[in-house]
């Protein structure tokens, strides 16, 4: 299983930042590769993905769904793709006027590869969590 | 499995064999908690990666010589530094002298790089960060494979779909050395730079299918967020295994030394233990042998205990060696004519001596009808010049790995030839160092078949098996018995002849220990 967790400040009201989060299409603009994002209803969606592994480029289809909910403080999904499964977690916390956010992220791969790619994983989940860190910071500060 | 009554295992676990992936595994195994005992036939640890002293105060390299390769985590895990091991990254990586005086100093700042290949070729200049960028690509695309056990390779080449994937299929898994280069380079002493690692240890020349993944297997080193990177270990190679050994034991592994193995004991039809060269023997649940499949089923293991296909898929192996090594004791460090003067940067980092590749494939081509080469590839490093500890002061060592050097040589033997090779290497350093027979003041060669009877690496192959796209991943070391477990039950191979292969990487130890772990978990 790979894992990666990243805690950043915005500079902006709690709820501000809930709203942007609870909203599938911004929350999309800032996962690093996402192509597109299809909204099922409102807990589930698939997301179409393009992974980099090393020169490849591959694409990933995943199935999200909403699992919990606490609404101006945590929201947790679930994740499944053809041989992966993930699971995220944000949590927020008001400091001051502005917001504290803890993003963590775990990927855990099946089938032959498996084992490959959890290794490949291990390797990109924090950058990835570190990239959209980045983005949902700009995206709401601006 | 139930014991015995009468029979008890003594160990979890007997290691056949204390070089780097026998201590590597030993170690994983004592970390979980398994009693391990290590047994080794000669009276130091290390297998092919140990420093001797066969001159006062020279600290020489008897076989491998760089590390880089070894896997951060497990000197992460093993806590390898703590028992000793210091690697130093050198810089600059390589430089290769030309016979018209000109050279190519390769660094680890590649803007460096792209300068020294523009005084060949500017296009070449131009090629060369996207080469590099191929390169690290690759090798993310590499790296995570290593430490997990082979997955079969129409599993990984699913993932080689799409034009540019297919691309990389041929070019890592078909294409030679010398067609890969051609299409990226135009210049022959560029290209001759970039070939030394493609063909190094391996029994086949530059135009050979399959040395492209060669290149690649020598660019998986990393070191102090470097990468494709080569190092010294201080001290010299030795102390990597004699860290390996004093981490085995702070986990609880016996090592014992001086305890050669003459026989691994199948009862039933399961692996039960070792009978030592004394007629000592030891029972263990598991038994791992780092030696290389020949010499562990063709020798160690009786032979009705194996399938007879089996037997002769290892039979077919190749194993044949590609180099002998010519170690010498310095008085001074040699004036290369490219670059007068010492000591200079490129003393700290590796001489390629292999003026063009159509040089090379010329040696190969000899080396292939049982001849050495009368022209060799040298792959050259004077450690002591960054790492003074390996000499006397003010004196220095000199390791070269001389291919090719084929196992068996026509019309003469290895014991016979031996002065005749020490002539052919110094006549072919002293092309490019005039000074250097004036300097030597002691040399040994160490040829295939002294590798073979000092450390058990069959014909002299340096890994246990070349790493040629058809001996690697779950080819390897035969294919249907890549995953570390051997076709008697409780004995399993962690040495180099397994998945990911040569060199001092520690991989192949690593993942066997945790196949061992998931095997030896629920039985008693």
């Amino acid at each position: 299983m790979a894992e990666g967790s990243v805690s950043f400040d915005v500079n902006a009201p709690v709820d501000r930042v809930w709203a942007f989060l609870s909203d599938l299409r911004k929350v999309g603009s800032c996962v690093p590769g996402v192509q597109s994002i299809d909204i099922l209803d409102e807990r589930r969606a698939t997301w179409n993905l393009k992974l980099k592994i090393g020169p490849l480029s591959q694409e990933i289809h995943v199935e999200t769904e909403t699992i919990e909910q606490v609404p101006l403080s945590r929201g947790r999904f679930r994740g499944v793709a053809d041989n992966m499964e993930m699971l995220g977690t944000i949590e927020l916390q008001p400091k001051g006027g502005a917001t504290s956010v803890t993003y963590t992220m775990s990927v855990h791969a099946k089938g032959p590869l498996g084992r490959i790619m959890d290794n490949f994983m291990k390797g990109k989940v924090k950058s990835q969590t570190e990239e959209f860190a980045a983005n949902v910071k700009r995206a709401i500060e601006g | 499995m139930p014991a015995r009554a009468g029979r008890v295992a003594e160990f979890d676990a007997i290691v056949v064999g204390a070089g780097h992936n026998g201590l590597v595994a030993a170690g994983y195994l004592a970390r979980a908690g398994a009693r391990v005992l290590v047994l080794e036939r000669r009276d130091i640890v290390g297998g092919a990666c140990i420093t001797e002293e066969p001159w006062p105060g020279y600290r020489i390299n008897t076989f491998a010589y760089v590390c880089g390769l070894l896997r951060p985590q497990i000197v992460e895990d093993l806590q390898l530094r703590k028992f000793g091991y210091e690697p130093i990254l050198y810089d600059p990586q390589f430089f290769v002298p030309f016979p018209d005086g000109r050279s190519i100093t390769l660094w680890l700042d590649e803007d460096r790089n792209v300068e020294e290949i523009a005084r060949f070729s500017e296009a070449d200049a131009r090629a060369y960060p996207k080469y590099a960028q191929f390169w690290h690509e690759v090798i993310d695309l590499i790296e995570p494979s290593l430490m997990a056990p082979p997955v079969p390779i129409a599993d990984l080449f699913a993932m080689f779909s799409g034009p540019e994937a297919e691309r990389l299929l041929r070019d890592l898994f078909l294409m030679s050395a010398r067609d890969f280069l051609d299409e990226w380079f135009e210049s022959d002493q560029v290209k001759a730079a970039f070939t030394t690692q493609a063909i190094i240890g391996t029994f086949a020349g530059p135009s050979t299918p399959g040395t492209a993944y060669v290149l690649g297997h020598h660019s998986i080193g990393v070191l102090d967020g470097h990468k494709e990177i080569w190092a010294y270990s201080k001290g010299g190679m030795g102390r990597i295994t004699e860290a390996m050994a004093a981490s085995a034991e702070h986990f609880g592994a016996v090592v014992r030394t001086g305890a050669g193995v003459r026989r691994i004991i199948v009862e039933g039809d399961r692996a039960v233990g070792v009978e030592t060269d004394a007629g000592e023997t030891m029972r263990a649940r598991v038994v791992a042998s780092n030696l290389d499949p020949k010499q562990t089923f063709l020798k160690l293991v009786p032979h009705d205990a194996v399938p007879k296909e089996f037997l002769e898929s290892v039979r077919r192996i190749r194993t044949r060696g590609a180099a002998l090594k010519f170690n010498a004791a310095l008085d001074s460090l040699p004036h290369f004519t490219a670059k007068p003067g010492a000591p200079r940067p490129h003393h700290n980092g590796t001489i390629e001596i292999i003026p063009s590749v159509d040089y090379v494939e010329r040696a190969y081509d000899e080396a292939k009808y049982g001849a050495f080469s009368s022209h060799p590839f040298i792959e050259s490093q004077f450690q002591s010049a960054l790492d003074p500890s390996v000499a006397p002061p003010g004196k220095h060592t000199m390791s070269s790995f001389v291919q090719y050097a084929p196992t068996e040589l026509k019309g003469t033997t290895w014991e016979a030839f031996k002065p005749r090779a020490a002539e052919i290497v110094l006549d072919t350093i002293e092309a490019y160092a005039p000074n250097i027979r004036r300097i030597v003041r002691q040399w040994q060669i160490l040829s295939p078949t002294d590798m073979e009877r000092i450390v058990g690496l069959t014909g002299g192959n340096i890994f246990q098996g070349d790493i040629t796209p058809d001996q690697i991943f779950s080819f390897r070391p035969v294919p249907g018995w890549a995953n570390y477990r051997m076709p008697v039950p409780g004995l399993y191979l962690c040495g180099s002849a397994t998945h990911p292969g040569g060199g001092v990487v520690g991989a192949p130890g690593y993942n066997a220990a945790h196949v061992i772990l998931e095997d030896l978990k629920g039985t008693t």
